[in-house]
C-alpha cells in the first residue's frame, strides 16, 4: 500500500509538471503580446510607440534592459569604468524609463545626459522563461498578475471565495436534493418513481446552466425586480447577504449537478442492492428503510461521494459560464479573463494550482476505492 | 460681448477661436452653478479594471473616469454650454500676432494634493507653478512614454518664463492648441513625481483626492478640502465601481444603487429604449460620438487596390439602414468628420455620396455597385473576403451588417472574429485583408481625426494609404489663420476621401449615460469621451 | 436480466444482426421506454438539421426587409419572433440544430474514437507505452475542462473544424481511463493468453479479442457523452468563442445581443435555450438507456 501510495505521488508529481509544460507552452502558442494588450484599448486603439511596448514588456517582465555608457559621447574618458558599474547598479527600468524621457540621469552625483546612457531592451529567451518559471512554481511564487500587476495569489484570495462559496453552497444543494433522488430511483427502479427521478435528473444534466442563469436573471428582474449584486459582499462580513448573493448562482449551478449526483447514486445503489448480503437482508425480513439506510446506503455512498468530490473540482471550469452570466468575480471568471488578457502568470498559476487539486482528488479517490473494496488491485 | 458669443455657432473649434478673443478674461462668470447641497457620495462605474492609473499610455475611457477628477487642466470644457472653453488652472493667455507663441499665466496658490491621504508621496503639498506644467505637458509629447504624442507635435518649445508664465512656442500655427489642451489627457501633475510613477499614484490639484483603488472593486475619491475653487466640489467623494458587464451595472443604475451609469459610456440604443419604457425618471443622453465604424482594406493588395471595389463598397451600404438596425435611430452618418459639425460636407453634397433612404435610390446604388465590380473583373459570388473583427458584441453589430448589405451585391464576407489579443497581432502585423477601423477622438478637430488615421504614414492608417495631394491640403488646414480659411480646404480634403475612399465610413456611433433626477448640474455637452470628469459642481439633490 | 454484459462478445453475421434488429427494437422500446423518447427526440433533430432548408421558412442570415422586421414578438408570421437584427429566430434554430449536430457527434467521434485507440493500443502494449499515455491522460484530465477547450480556441481561432477539436480533447481522457480498464481485464484472461501462446499476432489480438470487448462500454461513454460535447459547444459559443456569426448556433445567439435584449425581447435568449435544452434531453436520455442496457456498472466516467 505504502509503495503504491509512494508511487502514486511521484507520478503525480510528474503529472503537476506536465501540466505546467503544457500551460507553458500553449499560451505562447496562442497569439498575441501581453504588452501590447495592456497597451491596448479594445475597439479604440491608436498603436504605440515601440519604445512604450518595450518598456511594457520590461515592466512585466518578458525582457530586461542592459545598461551601458555610451562612451563615444564623453570628452573625457578617464574613470568611465567605476560610472558604468555604479549605473548598472542602478533599477534598469529606472534607467530605461529616464532615457526614454530625455532627462538627465543622476549616478552617484554625475549628471548623465541621455544620449551618454546606453540602454537596451533585450526579450528574455523563451528557454529561460520557462526554467524560470519551473523553479518559481516548485517555490510556489507565482509572480504578479500580468493585468493588475498585483501577485496571482492576491487575485485568487479575491476570487477564491466567490467560487468556493458558490460550490459549497451548491453542493450542499445537490446533495440535499440529488442523493434522495438516486436512492428512490434505485429501490423502484423502473417504475414511476424511479422514471420520474430520472426525468428530473436528466433534465438537469440537459439544461444549460448559463441558460438557467440567464432565465433567473430574467424571470427574476421582470416579475420580482431582484437584481445582481452591486458588490460583492464576503460571507464572512455579512452571511446573510452573501447568502442571499450566491443563491441563484449556487442553484443554477447546483440544477446540473444534481442529475450527475442522482444518477451516480441510483447506479451505486443498484449495484450494492443486487449483492448477496443485501438480498441477505431483505430475506431476512428487515424492513426496507433498515436495509436501504443500514447495508446499501453506506456501501453505496462512499463512490458517490468520491465522484462528488471530483465532480466539483471539475465545476471550476464549467463554473465559468454562471459566474459569466450573474456577473460574479469567480475564479473561473479569472481564467478565462486571463486566457483572454494573454495573462500568462495568472493562468500558468492557477492550472498548476487546479491541476495539484485534481490530483490529489484523484489519488485520495483512488485509495478510498482500494480501501474499502479489497478486490481491487493495483498496479 | 458676453451675450454676442452665446449666439455664434456653438462649435468647439468656434468656441475656441472665441476663446482666443477673451484671452485674458478669467473664467467666465455664468459657466459657474452653486452647489445646491454639499456632501454625499456620488456612485458610478467605468466597466473594467484599470491596468496601471497612467492617463497618457492606458485604455483612457476608463481612466479618465477614475482618475480624472484628481487632476486640473489648463483650460476646460464648459460644463453646461457645448463646445466653450474656459480657463482651468491658467488665468489667462495671449497669443503672438503670427499665432506661433502661447504665453500663458497659471493661477496663483494652486496646491497639490497632500495630507495623510498622500502621506509618502512625492510632490504632496507643493504648491502649482511653471515647472509642473512643462513637466506635465513634456510627458504627453513625449511618444514613449503617451499615446498621445500626435495631439502636440506643432510644439517646438515649452519653457516655464517665471514661477507663473508658461511660454509656448509653435513651429506652425495650430489653431486646436486650447482645445488640446482642456482634454483629459492634458492633466497637470508635480514636477517632483518621475514620469513612471503616474502607473501607480494619482497626484494633482483636482478636486477630489485620490484614496484608493481596489482590484474588481474599484476607486475611491474623497473631497479636496482645499480645493483652489471656493466652494467646490459639492460631493463628499466618488466612488467608482468595476463592472465588466454593461448590462448588469445598468441593472444597478434601475435598482438606484448607481447615481451615474458611466460618464458618456455604456448606454447603447437598446438601453436607452429599455430605460425610457421602464424608467422613464431616469435621464438618459445618447447623442453620436466622436467614435466611428469604417471598413478599410489595404490599398497596396487586391481587391482594396481597387477604386472600383471600394467605390462599390461604398454604394452597397445602405447607411440609413444601419442607423435603424443597429442604432434604434440614433448616431448619424456621413463622411470623415463628423456629420453634425462644420467640418462636415453640406448635407445635399453628403447625400450624393452617402444616398439617401429612398429605396429606389438604395436599389439605385446597388445596381452601380454590381456593375463597377463587374467592370473590375469580380462576377457575383466570386470576391470572398475575411473581415478582422474583435468579438465584443458591440464590435460585431457593424460588420455583421455590412455582411449582409455586400451579400445583396454578391460579395462574400467571413468575419474572423478574435479576442484582443490576436486582433492587436494580426492588425498590426497587417495580416488581414478587411479590417472595422474604429477610434474614438477626444476633440472635434480635423487636425486630429485626420492626423490619426488618413495622413501617410498615421500610426491607425489600416489602409495604408499616402497621398501626398491630401497631406498638402492638410498642412495647408493646419497653418490657417482662422476656422473660415480652414472650412474650404477640409471640405475639399472630404472630397478627395469620398472620391479615392481609402476607407468607407459606416456610422458614427450614438453611445450614452444616463443618471438619475437628483444628479444635479450634470449635463452631457461633450461628444468627445475624455472631458468633464471632474464633477466638481455636482450635488446630490436627495 | 437485461444489460449484463456478456463474457466476451460475440460474432454475428450482419444479416443475421438485421434480422435481430426489429425485435430487439421493440424490446428496447418495451424496457427503456425513456430511452426510447430520448431516441426519438434525437432522430427528430436530426432530421430536423437534415431537412433545415426545407423547414425553415427564411434563409438563418437573412436581414427580414432589410432589418426592419426587427424585434418581432413570436406570431403566425414569425412563431419564434426575430431577434434585433430581424432574422427570423424559428430558421436559426432549425438551421442552429446543424451545426449543433454536426460539432456534437464530431468532437465526440474524434475525441472518444481518438481515446479508444490510444487506450487501447498502450494498454496492450503496457510498460513504459502505458506509463506516458496515462501521464498524458493525467495532464489532460487536470485541466478544468472548459478552460483547456478555451485555450485550444485561442491558440487556432475560431472554426466549425476547431470546435470539433477543442471540445473532443475535453472527453479523450475519460475515454481514455474507460478503455483501459476494460483492456486490462481482457488482457489478463485465460483467453487472450491462449491466442498469444498459439503464436497470433499482436494486432489480431488486439482486433479479434480485445477491441470487440470494449465495444459495450465505448459505445457508453460516447452516448454519454453527445450531450456534453453539444453543451460545451453551447457553452463555448456563449463565451463568443464559437463559430463566428453570422452562421446560426444555438450558444452563440445566447451571447451578447440575447442578454441586452432580454428583457424587450425575452424571446431572443428563450428560444434557442429551449432547443439545446430539448436535443440534449433528448441524448441524454438515450445514452442512459444505453448504459443501463450495457453494463450497470460502468463508473468512472464523467
Amino acid at each position: 500500500m505504502w509503495v503504491y501510495i509512494i508511487k502514486r505521488l511521484l507520478l503525480g508529481v510528474v503529472t503537476i509538471y506536465g501540466v505546467a509544460t503544457l500551460v507553458f507552452f500553449l499560451m505562447r502558442v496562442v497569439p498575441g503580446d501581453p504588452a501590447l494588450i495592456a497597451l491596448s484599448e479594445p475597439g479604440r486603439d491608436a498603436r504605440v510607440s515601440e519604445q512604450m511596448v518595450d518598456a511594457m514588456r520590461v515592466r512585466l517582465g518578458f525582457a530586461r534592459v542592459e545598461v551601458g555608457l555610451n562612451r563615444d559621447a564623453f570628452e573625457n574618458r578617464s574613470g568611465l569604468d567605476e560610472l558604468e558599474a555604479a549605473l548598472q547598479a542602478l533599477d534598469g527600468e529606472a534607467v530605461l524609463n529616464s532615457v526614454n524621457s530625455g532627462a538627465p540621469l543622476n549616478v552617484g552625483g554625475t549628471i548623465l545626459k541621455p544620449k551618454q546612457v546606453r540602454a537596451t531592451v533585450h526579450r528574455i529567451p523563451l528557454l529561460t522563461q520557462y526554467l524560470e518559471w519551473m523553479w518559481n512554481s516548485t517555490r510556489f511564487e507565482f509572480g504578479n498578475s500580468l493585468k493588475v500587476n498585483r501577485p496571482v495569489v492576491d487575485e485568487w484570495m479575491r476570487f477564491f471565495p466567490v467560487t468556493a462559496s458558490i460550490v459549497i453552497l451548491a453542493a450542499g444543494m445537490t446533495l440535499i436534493a440529488g442523493l434522495p433522488i438516486g436512492i428512490i430511483s434505485a429501490i423502484r427502479q423502473d417504475r414511476f418513481a424511479d422514471y420520474l427521478g430520472r426525468i428530473v435528473s436528466i433534465a438537469g444534466l440537459s439544461l444549460p446552466s448559463f441558460w438557467v442563469a440567464l432565465l433567473i436573471i430574467l424571470g427574476m428582474v421582470i416579475w420580482f425586480g431582484w437584481l445582481p449584486p452591486l458588490e460583492y459582499v464576503p460571507v464572512w462580513e455579512a452571511p446573510l447577504q452573501s447568502l442571499q448573493q450566491m443563491f441563484f448562482p449556487a442553484f443554477a449551478v447546483a440544477f446540473a449537478q444534481i442529475g450527475v449526483i442522482a444518477r451516480m447514486t441510483r447506479s451505486s445503489m443498484l449495484e450494492v442492492l443486487r449483492e448477496d448480503y443485501v438480498t441477505t437482508a431483505w430475506s431476512k425480513g428487515l424492513a426496507e428503510s433498515t436495509v436501504v439506510t443500514r447495508h446499501a446506503l453506506k456501501n453505496a455512498f462512499l463512490p458517490v461521494l468520491t465522484v462528488f468530490g471530483l465532480q466539483f473540482g471539475f465545476a471550476i471550469g464549467g463554473l465559468v459560464v454562471v459566474e459569466r452570466a450573474f456577473n460574479l468575480p469567480g475564479l473561473g471568471n479569472f481564467l478565462v479573463d486571463s486566457v483572454v488578457f494573454r495573462d500568462y502568470n495568472s493562468i500558468q498559476a492557477t492550472l498548476f494550482a487546479t491541476a495539484i487539486f485534481v490530483t490529489a482528488a484523484n489519488l485520495l479517490v483512488d485509495l478510498a476505492y482500494a480501501w474499502f473494496n479489497p478486490r481491487i488491485r493495483y498496479t | 460681448m458676453k451675450q454676442n458669443q452665446r449666439d455664434r455657432p456653438k462649435h468647439l473649434l468656434a468656441a475656441s477661436v472665441l476663446a482666443l478673443a477673451v484671452a485674458a478674461a478669467p473664467a467666465l462668470a455664468e459657466d459657474q452653478r452653486a452647489c445646491g447641497k454639499y456632501g454625499g457620495v456620488l456612485t458610478t462605474h467605468a466597466g473594467e479594471d484599470l491596468v496601471n492609473f497612467d492617463f497618457h499610455q492606458q485604455p483612457t475611457v476608463r481612466t479618465q473616469q477614475r482618475v480624472g477628477g484628481s487632476y486640473n487642466r489648463l483650460f476646460r470644457f464648459s460644463f453646461y454650454e457645448k463646445g466653450k472653453i474656459v480657463n482651468d488652472l491658467a488665468e489667462s493667455y495671449s497669443v503672438s500676432d503670427d499665432g506661433l507663441v502661447y504665453t500663458i499665466k497659471l493661477r496663483d496658490g494652486v496646491k497639490f494634493h497632500c495630507g495623510d491621504l498622500a502621506e509618502g508621496r512625492p510632490g504632496a503639498c507643493t504648491d502649482l507653478d511653471a515647472a509642473d506644467v512643462v513637466w506635465s505637458i513634456d510627458k504627453i509629447r513625449n511618444k514613449n512614454f503617451s499615446r498621445r504624442a500626435g495631439y502636440f507635435t506643432a510644439i517646438s518649445e515649452l519653457e516655464a518664463v517665471d514661477r507663473l508664465t508658461v511660454r509656448i512656442t509653435l513651429s506652425q500655427a495650430d489653431a486646436g492648441l486650447i482645445s488640446k489642451l482642456a482634454v483629459g489627457w492634458a492633466g497637470i501633475f508635480p514636477s517632483e513625481l518621475p514620469w513612471d510613477r503616474l502607473k501607480d499614484t494619482v497626484i494633482g490639484t483636482g478636486p477630489f483626492i485620490w484614496k484608493e483603488y481596489v482590484t474588481g472593486a474599484g476607486s475611491t475619491t474623497v473631497r479636496n478640502p482645499d480645493y483652489y475653487r471656493e466652494g467646490y466640489p459639492c460631493l463628499d467623494g466618488v466612488r467608482n465601481f468595476v463592472f465588466k458587464d454593461p448590462t448588469v451595472a445598468l441593472a444597478n443604475l434601475r435598482a438606484e444603487k448607481l447615481d451615474i451609469n458611466s460618464f458618456m459610456q455604456y448606454i447603447y440604443p437598446a438601453d436607452a429604449k429599455l430605460l425610457a419604457e421602464k424608467h422613464p425618471d431616469i435621464k438618459v443622453s445618447l447623442p453620436a460620438r466622436l467614435w466611428w465604424h469604417s471598413i478599410a482594406g489595404k490599398v497596396d493588395e487586391a481587391p482594396w487596390s481597387d477604386k472600383r471595389v471600394r467605390q462599390a463598397f461604398s454604394l452597397a451600404i445602405d447607411r440609413h439602414k444601419a442607423i435603424e438596425v443597429l442604432g434604434e435611430g440614433a448616431g448619424a452618418i456621413g463622411g470623415y468628420m463628423p456629420p453634425w459639425s462644420k467640418w462636415s460636407l453640406p448635407a445635399d453634397e453628403l447625400a450624393e455620396q452617402i444616398g439617401t433612404a429612398d429605396p429606389a435610390m438604395v436599389e439605385a446604388r446597388r445596381e452601380k455597385a454590381r456593375a463597377l465590380l463587374a467592370d473590375a473583373g469580380y462576377a457575383p459570388g466570386s470576391l470572398q473576403l475575411g473581415w478582422l473583427t474583435l468579438d465584443t458584441p458591440e464590435s460585431l453589430l457593424t460588420p455583421q451588417f455590412v455582411q449582409e448589405q455586400l451579400r445583396l451585391i454578391g460579395v462574400e464576407i467571413n468575419l474572423e472574429v478574435s479576442d484582443r489579443g490576436t486582433f492587436t497581432q494580426r492588425r498590426d502585423s497587417g495580416d488581414f485583408q478587411l479590417i472595422t477601423t474604429s477610434n474614438a477622438a477626444g476633440v472635434l478637430d480635423p487636425s486630429i481625426f485626420y492626423a490619426d488615421y488618413l495622413i501617410c504614414g498615421a500610426s491607425s492608417n489600416e489602409s495604408g494609404w499616402c497621398n501626398p495631394e491630401f497631406d498638402a491640403l492638410y498642412a495647408r488646414q493646419l497653418s490657417a489663420r482662422s476656422d473660415e480659411e480652414r472650412v474650404p480646404v477640409v471640405h475639399e480634403m472630404e472630397r478627395m476621401l469620398f472620391d479615392e475612399l481609402p476607407q468607407v465610413q459606416v456610422r458614427w456611433i450614438a453611445e450614452g449615460m444616463a443618471w438619475q433626477p437628483w444628479v444635479m448640474n450634470w449635463e452631457d455637452v461633450d461628444p468627445g469621451y475624455y472631458n468633464n470628469v471632474t464633477l466638481e459642481e455636482v450635488w446630490l439633490d436627495k | 436480466m437485461p444489460g449484463s454484459t456478456p463474457a466476451y462478445a460475440t460474432h454475428r453475421s450482419w444479416g443475421e444482426r438485421l434480422r435481430l434488429f426489429g425485435p430487439a427494437l421493440v424490446r428496447f422500446v418495451r424496457s427503456k421506454p425513456l430511452g426510447a423518447v430520448g431516441g426519438l427526440i434525437v432522430i427528430v433533430m436530426f432530421l430536423v438539421a437534415v431537412f433545415a432548408p426545407w423547414l425553415a421558412p427564411y434563409s438563418p442570415e437573412e436581414f427580414i426587409d432589410g432589418g426592419s422586421a426587427r424585434l418581432h414578438p413570436p406570431s403566425w408570421d414569425y412563431p419564434m419572433g426575430t431577434d434585433n437584427l430581424g432574422r427570423d429566430i424559428l430558421s436559426r434554430v432549425i438551421y442552429g440544430a446543424q451545426l449543433s449536430m454536426l460539432v456534437g457527434l464530431l468532437s465526440t467521434l474524434f475525441g472518444t474514437g481518438l481515446g479508444a485507440l490510444v487506450a487501447l493500443f498502450s494498454t496492450y502494449a503496457g510498460g513504459r507505452w502505458d506509463l506516458i499515455v496515462q501521464r498524458l491522460m493525467d495532464i489532460l484530465w487536470s485541466f478544468p475542462s472548459l478552460i483547456i477547450a478555451v485555450v485550444i480556441i485561442a491558440v487556432l481561432g475560431r472554426s466549425t473544424s476547431n470546435l470539433v477539436v477543442a471540445i473532443g480533447i475535453v472527453v479523450i481522457p475519460s475515454t481514455a481511463r474507460v478503455v483501459r480498464s476494460t483492456v486490462l481485464a481482457v488482457k489478463e484472461t485465460e483467453y487472450v493468453q491462449a491466442a498469444r501462446a498459439a503464436g497470433a499476432s499482436h494486432l489480431r489480438i488486439i482486433f479479434r479479442h480485445v477491441a470487440p470487448n470494449c465495444v459495450a462500454p465505448y459505445i457508453v461513454i460516447a452516448t454519454a457523452s453527445l450531450g456534453g460535447a453539444i453543451i460545451t459547444e453551447a457553452s463555448l459559443s456563449f463565451l463568443g468563442l464559437g463559430v463566428p456569426p453570422p452562421a446560426p448556433s444555438w450558444g452563440r445567439d445566447l451571447f451578447g445581443s440575447a442578454q441586452k435584449f432580454a428583457e424587450l425581447a425575452p424571446w431572443m435568449p428563450i428560444m434557442p435555450g429551449i432547443a439545446i435544452s430539448v436535443t440534449v434531453y433528448g441524448f441524454n436520455l438515450f445514452g442512459d438507456a444505453i448504459r443501463d442496457l450495457l453494463d450497470p456498472r460502468l463508473r468512472g466516467s464523467r
